[in-house]
């Protein structure tokens, strides 16, 4: 059956997915503040689910590749476990399924959907039946995946980037979006 | 869907055990598609605009207990399976049977169970709540059951605030002809319903709803309105990826004409508990 529970990449997996020509992955967590939290829900329009933020820095030698940023966000009654990858300029580069857990639904998996998240920016409308088309009969993980998409550019702009541009890991002048 | 607690005649006497029967070819039918899903609800006596996928199937169990008619001579159980598949992404198909054990508790008085009729059932969604403002939808059912006919027309109106709350209101009309011996008995009902529910976590929902159910006689027209209850109480919902049920207890606050404390209990009864379980395999 279509869109059946699944599992599809563990986190490491994904990394080596989104990020094949990186040779190192460095794991970070941070933990939102309240203003933080209130500052992307006012960017995103979306509630902030989890104030700990999980994300995963892809280097090659001395550049940095991109960030992996992974995220959750609830289908109809289970969690859907995703991961965007984000050029250090601040556009998504890839969208990967992690686990679907609803028994329908999944195929918001389908390649040529996700594909449609490459190259938007939090200046991206990002939202369902506009700029994302949705799939029918997957239509609630199809706008929650986009809404959570779109709190995660926000995340990033807001809290990553400049998280990583304070710790010089980021080069300042060139990375702004 | 009928409410008389009277038994029509044609109808076929069946026992407990056919009617396990009946429910077990159900279940087994549901299982061996392998694709079962539900279209869940979160009310009782509402129908949301929401339907089945195109080509999905799902199973519904439903169970209405209804007593406190005048006097408390009768109880009721309402039994319907139904069947349902997703024609279209914005069509849904079902079909149902039904079944009623009804009490008399009079000295003497004994227990039937019967087979009360089948019934279809298509659901048309114009407008997506989870997508767009809000979501509509039509609903048609026709119930025969070999003495009475009975079409129900229904308007699906939903509003979804966020993710957290939900909102439903149907406007259903519903006619009946009734075989006689002499002539054929016309009935016109309109019923209004309506919820609310809180989403409390990603299983478990609470919330309200309200029915008013209006009678009128002497054929198809509003001309004679001969009674009319109005029912209001809480709901609680469960859900998970394999199967989902609502319970909902609804007490008559108010009913016309006024037979028993500001209530209508010849025609209505007292309190009604309905519980709907959707089965995923």
């Amino acid at each position: 059956m279509i869109g059946r529970a699944e599992r599809y990449l563990s986190p490491a997996e994904a990394q080596k997915v989104c990020f094949p020509k990186a040779d190192k992955f460095e794991g970070q967590k941070l933990k939102l503040t309240v203003e933080q939290r209130k500052a992307i829900e006012q960017k995103a329009g979306v509630k902030v689910r989890n104030p700990e933020i999980r994300y995963s820095v892809a280097g090659d030698g001395t550049n940095i590749l991109g960030v992996l940023m992974f995220d959750q966000v609830l289908g109809k009654h289970e969690l859907i476990d995703y991961a965007a990858a984000i050029s250090p300029e601040g556009k998504v580069l890839q969208v990967e399924l992690l686990e679907y857990r609803e028994n329908y639904g999944g195929e918001i998996h389908n390649a040529k959907w996700r594909d449609q998240f490459k190259g938007k920016t939090t200046r991206s409308s990002l939202k369902l039946n506009d700029d994302i088309y949705n799939i029918s009969g997957a239509t609630l993980s199809c706008r929650n995946v986009t809404d959570g998409v779109r709190r995660l550019l926000a995340t990033f702009e807001l809290v990553v980037r400049p998280h990583l541009l304070a710790a010089a890991q980021l080069p300042g002048a060139a990375a702004k979006p | 869907m009928k409410k008389r607690i009277t038994t029509s005649a044609g109808t076929r006497r069946y026992t407990a055990l056919e009617w396990a029967v009946s429910i077990g070819i159900g279940l087994s039918f549901a299982a061996s598609t392998g694709v079962v899903c539900a279209d869940e609800r979160f009310f009782t006596y509402s129908q949301e605009a929401e339907v089945l996928p195109q080509g999905h199937w799902e199973f519904e169990q439903w169970l209405t207990h209804r007593y406190g008619r005048s006097g408390g001579l009768f109880s009721a159980w309402d039994f319907r399976e139904e069947i349902e598949y997703g024609l279209l992404d914005n069509l849904k198909a079902a079909g149902y049977l039904n079944f009623r054990q009804t009490t008399d508790k009079r000295p003497g008085g004994a227990s039937e169970f019967e087979f009360e009729g089948v019934s279809a059932e298509l659901k048309y969604r114009i407008l997506n709540p989870d997508i767009q403002p809000a979501g509509l939808a039509f609903y048609f059912e026709p119930t025969y059951n070999g003495a009475e006919v009975e079409l129900e027309e229904k308007l699906i109106l939903q509003k979804n605030f966020g993710e957290k709350w939900r909102a439903v209101l149907n406007a259903t009309l519903e006619q009946e002809w009734e075989r006689g011996s002499i002539q054929t008995g016309e009935e016109l009902k309109v019923e209004f319903t309506a919820g609310v529910t809180y989403r409390m976590s990603p299983r478990w929902s609470v919330g309200l709803e309200g029915r008013n159910l209006r009678a009128f006689v002497d054929g198809i027209g509003f001309d004679h309105r001969e009674h009319d209850a109005w029912f209001v109480g809480p709901n609680v919902h469960y859900g998970s990826k394999n199967g989902w049920a609502t319970l909902t207890v609804l007490p008559q606050v108010h009913g016309t004409p006024n037979t028993s404390g500001g209530l209508q209990l010849e025609d209505h009864e007292k309190i009604e508990i309905r519980l709907i379980a959707g089965i995923n395999f």
